[in-house]
């Protein structure tokens, strides 16, 4: 297991799973450096997906969610599945509202649900 | 309101003040003969006998009512004379005693106080003034009551509509990681704002991960309805609960198509039936051997 953080991040390895945790009110220019290091992360070495966790975020506005969800397609071009963990009622409620682009997102509730989903096939 | 404020609503001046307790030196020495002149009306009333059965339950009725013409000829509007009016409001709107015979009798004790002042002697100029001043204080106790009884009746109405409310919304898990829904009667917005916040808490509540909407008890779908149940689709979603719309009977299905609502990456299935197998397939509990979500089955897999 390994971490590391940047501005408003931090992001850390588990089960094969890069788990990036974010946090509220990130400026464009911090949340382009968040880009730049996962997108870097995901070529550095193969991994079976990537995590987001808002858990730790209790207000997101549509623009911060769609700057999330291109970072995803970002890391799906990568070759990498994204799932967007712990996004609170309210937040869900809203983004639906807001009619936000989910397409092709993958979405769970907890971590360990993340984790069961992105974990390779089991062998026989 | 508070008292200060309510005086000024029903231009009760100080002289106004006066002129009452001018008549209530009058009064008062007779209070006993005027509340019983008024009983002997209200039991020509129909609705004497309705709310009056026993003589025990006249006679503490009267007693208070004594206690109320004394705070009123004292004209002591403030905080606690208020909470007086108020309580007689409460308990006229738990016994429901009709407005009409409330009025009426409001009424009839206006004319017993100024016949009363008459007999006494008093000069015809004061006797005007005396009855402008105890009529403004009258509709003043009046407005007190109604406006209680008005404010509780609203009460009702309020907590049975959240009743309402409360059981047209049944979230229900019926399996490990499954909740139902099933949607009954009309669907207007207020409705599928409360199904939202309902379906979305008991998630995460629940930490479920297929949620079903039946919507076979549902009479018609109109494009309005039928997009906001797409966007509880869509939250669900956003929490990582997949939802499958349940009971989409053929017509709703025409209408669906006819007004062109795009059901997205939504499931949708005929019956119930469907709609729970497909959701004990997503939570694992029949096995089809494809994707890895067939490895989260529930304890005993």
């Amino acid at each position: 297991m390994s971490s590391n953080t940047t501005a408003g991040v931090s992001m850390t390895q588990a089960q094969g799973c890069l788990v990036v945790t974010l946090q509220a009110d990130l400026s464009d220019e911090e949340f382009a450096g968040v880009h730049q290091t996962v997108a870097e992360r995901l070529v550095e070495r193969p991994l079976n997906g990537a995590i987001f966790d808002f858990s730790g975020v209790q207000i997101l506005d549509a623009y911060e969610f769609d700057r999330v969800a291109r970072l995803a397609r970002v890391a799906g071009l990568l070759g990498t599945r994204v799932v967007l963990v712990g996004l609170n009622a309210g937040m869900a409620a809203f983004l639906a509202h807001a009619d936000v682009d989910t397409e092709g997102m993958c979405f769970c509730l907890q971590m360990e649900d993340a984790f069961d989903l992105l974990a390779p096939p089991e062998n026989g | 309101m508070t008292s200060a404020e309510l005086l000024d609503k029903f231009s009760i001046a100080p002289s106004d003040v006066e002129n009452i307790r001018a008549a209530g030196l009058i009064i008062t020495p007779q209070l006993e003969a005027f509340v019983e002149k008024w009983y002997v009306w209200l039991r020509t009333q129909p609705e004497y006998e309705q709310f009056f059965p026993d003589s025990d339950n006249l006679a503490r009725v009267s007693r208070l009512q004594l206690k109320h013409w004394e705070e009123f000829f004292a004209a002591e509007v403030n905080d606690f004379y208020v909470a007086r009016r108020t309580h007689i409001g409460a308990v006229h709107a738990h016994i429901e005693l009709p407005n009409d015979i409330y009025f009426a009798g409001m009424g009839r004790s206006f004319q017993l106080i100024i016949a009363l002042l008459r007999a006494q002697g008093v000069p015809p100029e004061q006797l005007l003034d005396m009855a402008v001043s105890i009529n403004k204080l009258i509709k003043l106790d009046t407005f007190l009551v109604i406006d209680t009884i008005a404010r509780i009746a609203r009460d009702r109405i309020a907590e049975h509509g959240r009743a309402m409310m409360e059981m047209s919304t049944p979230v229900t898990p019926i399996w490990e990681g499954i909740l139902l829904l099933p949607l009954v009667g009309i669907i207007d917005s207020t409705r599928t704002a409360e199904i939202m916040n309902k379906t979305l808490t008991k998630i995460a509540e629940s930490r479920s991960r297929v949620f079903v909407l039946d919507i076979s008890g549902v009479a018609s779908v109109d494009t309005g309805v039928a997009n906001q149940l797409i966007k509880i689709t869509k939250a669900t979603r956003l929490m990582g609960c997949e939802s499958i719309i349940s009971g989409v009977s053929p017509s709703i299905a025409r209408t669906m198509v006819e007004l062109g609502v795009s059901i997205g990456e939504v499931k949708t299935t005929a019956t119930l039936r469907d709609a729970f197998e497909l959701a004990l397939k997503a939570v694992g509990v029949v096995d089809l051997g494809h994707g890895p979500r067939t490895r989260l089955g529930p304890p005993g897999h």
